[in-house]
């Protein structure tokens, strides 16, 4: 049978990549719609499991970090179910006067030096340090995809609204926690990277598992943080010089908060084998937490057995039980 | 009462450190050299992700400040260069845990560098300092003379050990020279006395470059070494990094001359564009233009240089094979920790000059 339908219906949408891990939680623009401004349909990679990680493992260098490794896997699911484009953001600077890790900054590069026979990729600098640049080349990238300067200019101005938003507090309902406040045996504090939090691969389901445990978790996104150098919480508190990452200032403002509420009862630090920003902020805070609180510091890596994980766990929450066992009586 | 301050070592800059230091009103607590015992201090106070200059940086600091130091002295913080800002306060607070108030003095070519030093040292006069800032500079560059001269003309030595020799004698003489103008004149003597050694110029020498990380390019203890068995496996090598060029690049003011007075600061940049658009921290960037850069040379060979989980060079060596297909420039990535051995490492290196003198020889 002949198709005698409108031609400009029928055709068919070009599609773009974005996977579903990494900056994706990180920066707080809606790609999706931003991409639908542009006549695009956003393809988003599925949820990170452990055949995610074993793809991605073949394609990384062995000293890469566990959170750009599973990176590598949606980034070959993508290429697999063929896309025409890639997206990737190039997450510089969230706030003003700071940084990002080297690594998310290095991301879109690294795939495209990296990867064979994937589809193009493409990608805009996310700078709240140069605002100016960031448009630019966020109008450059729009009119090289639709061609039409009104359309282009349109998704600028979303883009814009967007830039300048606060970011929200967090991706994923794990501020509502499944238990009753006042049946929670108590409340532990979890800090780690924005998208440890929200992807459950990367943080091998340690919420879920410190809830069965009957435990309340709040962790850094739930709370409405400060990461700005005006801030300045680690000349104030720890006596250190101020961090120029935003990931590092919000991980202080996070100990400070959980430190100084009575209503905690623990710190977790999730970090991974080989983040470098990670060994450095612990040795800022160790000390003072240590003495104040149970502390406890995971660190994941492709090799952490489920065994030794909830080991750890429960002899943490254990010596929490006991602690107010002993204060009790 | 004069402060008595230390610093951390770094190959042979303890030369032009201590006669900035003495110079200007300090009393100097030296750290012994860089040995297995330092790095046993450093990885024992160390986070244990912490990469090895700073455990190597760590351990000589702790040496000195047990040895009496109250003030520590330790390069200045950038933003764009990696956790390397954080060392200085890192060792005051690993000191402090330990029971040990000191006091940090911030080296970078910036105002308060001059304020510190008055505040400590009241006596200085402001014109003797720039006279011991220019000083300093020329003990670096004669410093980093040295060590260049030994690494070219060692493969071509016909007594075995005479460079290393040599080195270490003018370095003990340097060491003594606290004029500026015997400094001017001590470099005459260090090109002679290099010319002068006995050399077989027909050997086949092959030329490697060094890229790298910055601490892994001016020590030789954290490198285990290794550019003397390269020496004498016949390869020539060309450091790509001294600490004047870290220096150079810190101030503002020579920035902003490299717009008009190219020093090749903004080549090496252009050539890294199609791996990497802007820094990402450490010195990324300036390896892959490096890279490149040597490439166009004609050297025979580049080796990377890096700690173990340093970030910013994990993700340079990740790139690294492309620009080794397209230039068709062989690269060896090599990642030093506390925990490598010698003789594997040698294996390493012995393979891949091995390799590079074989595909020399086909291709001629």
């Amino acid at each position: 049978m002949i198709d005698v339908g409108n031609g400009r219906q029928n055709k068919k949408k070009m599609r773009i990549g974005i996977a579903k891990t990494l900056n994706y939680y990180l920066d707080t623009i809606k790609w999706k719609n931003f991409f639908n401004i542009l006549g695009y349909e956003v393809v988003l990679s599925e949820d990170s499991n452990m055949g995610t990680f074993s793809t991605g493992a073949k394609y990384a260098a062995n000293e890469q970090c566990f959170p750009v490794k599973a990176f590598y896997g949606h980034i070959n699911e993508l290429a697999e179910s063929n896309v025409d484009y890639i997206f990737i953001s190039q997450v510089v600077a969230q706030e003003k006067g700071t940084l990002a890790c080297p690594k998310i900054i290095g991301l879109p590069m690294l795939i495209k030096n990296t990867m064979e026979n994937i589809p193009p990729v493409i990608t805009v600098p996310i700078n709240k340090n140069d605002p100016k640049n960031t448009f630019f080349k966020v109008y450059m990238m729009a009119l090289k995809l639709c061609k039409n300067p009104i359309k282009a200019k349109k998704a600028l101005e979303f883009f814009k609204h967007e830039f300048y938003k606060r970011p929200k507090t967090t991706m994923q309902p794990f501020a509502e926690s499944k238990i009753n406040k006042g049946s929670s045996k108590g409340n532990i504090g979890i800090i780690a990277h924005g998208y440890s939090v929200s992807d459950t691969l990367l943080n091998m389901r340690l919420m879920e598992r410190i809830n069965s445990y009957g435990f309340n978790v709040t962790t850094i996104n739930d709370l409405e943080l400060a990461g700005t150098l005006k801030y300045d919480i680690s000349k104030k508190y720890f006596n250190f010089r101020t961090l120029h990452w935003n990931y590092g200032q919000k991980v202080l403002a996070a100990v400070d908060h959980f430190t100084s509420e009575a209503e905690f009862d623990g710190i977790i630090f999730l970090t991974y084998f080989g983040c470098g920003i990670d060994a450095f902020i612990e040795e800022v805070f160790k000390t003072e937490v240590s003495n104040k609180m149970p502390y406890l510091c995971i660190t994941l890596d492709e090799h952490t057995g489920e065994g030794g994980l909830v080991t750890r766990i429960e002899a943490f929450l254990d010596m929490i039980l006991r602690k107010e066992e002993r204060r009790c009586v | 009462m004069k402060r008595k301050i230390t610093f951390p070592h770094a190959g042979n800059y303890w030369i032009a450190f201590k006669y900035f230091l003495e110079s200007c009103g300090y009393d100097i607590v030296m750290p012994p050299a860089a040995d297995r015992k330092t790095l046993d201090i450093g990885v024992k106070n160390a986070p244990s992700q912490g990469c090895l200059p700073f455990k190597i940086t760590l351990g000589s600091v702790l040496q000195g400040v047990g040895m009496g130091a109250d003030t520590i002295m330790m390069l200045g913080a950038r933003m764009d260069v990696c956790r390397v800002a954080y060392f200085n306060e890192m060792y005051k607070k690993i000191a402090a845990d330990d029971g040990k108030h000191v006091e940090l003095l911030d080296l970078h070519p910036k105002r308060d560098l001059w304020l510190t030093i008055k505040k400590h040292c009241p006596e200085i006069q402001l014109k003797d300092f720039l006279k011991y800032c220019y000083g300093f500079w020329l003990k670096m560059k004669l410093i980093e003379k040295i060590r260049a001269e030994a690494l070219q003309k060692r493969p071509y030595e016909i007594e075995r050990g005479e460079c290393s020799r040599i080195s270490v004698e003018l370095s003990n003489k340097l060491s003594k020279i606290n004029t500026i103008k015997g400094m001017i004149r001590f470099k005459k003597e260090v090109t002679k006395r290099f010319n002068a050694i006995k050399m077989d110029m027909n050997r086949k020498v092959i030329k490697i470059g060094l890229v790298g990380e910055t601490y892994l390019l001016v020590d030789q203890f954290a490198t285990l070494n290794i550019e003397e068995y390269l020496g004498e496996l016949g390869v020539a090598l060309t450091p790509t990094f001294g600490f004047t060029k870290f220096f150079l690049a810190s101030s503002r003011h020579v920035r902003m001359i490299d717009n008009f007075f190219p020093t090749g600061r903004k080549k090496v940049r252009k050539y890294a564009k199609p791996y990497l658009n802007r820094p990402i921290g450490g010195r990324a960037i300036q390896v892959m233009g490096e890279t490149v850069a040597l490439g166009k040379r004609g050297y025979d060979a580049v080796i990377h240089m890096y700690p173990f989980s340093c970030m910013p060079h994990i993700i340079a060596d990740s790139m690294l094979p492309k620009i080794s297909s397209s230039s068709n420039l062989p690269i060896l990535g090599v990642a030093f920790d506390e925990h490598t051995s010698e003789a594997g490492l040698k294996t390493r290196i012995e393979a891949f000059v091995d390799m590079v003198r074989r595909r020399k020889s086909i291709a001629s």
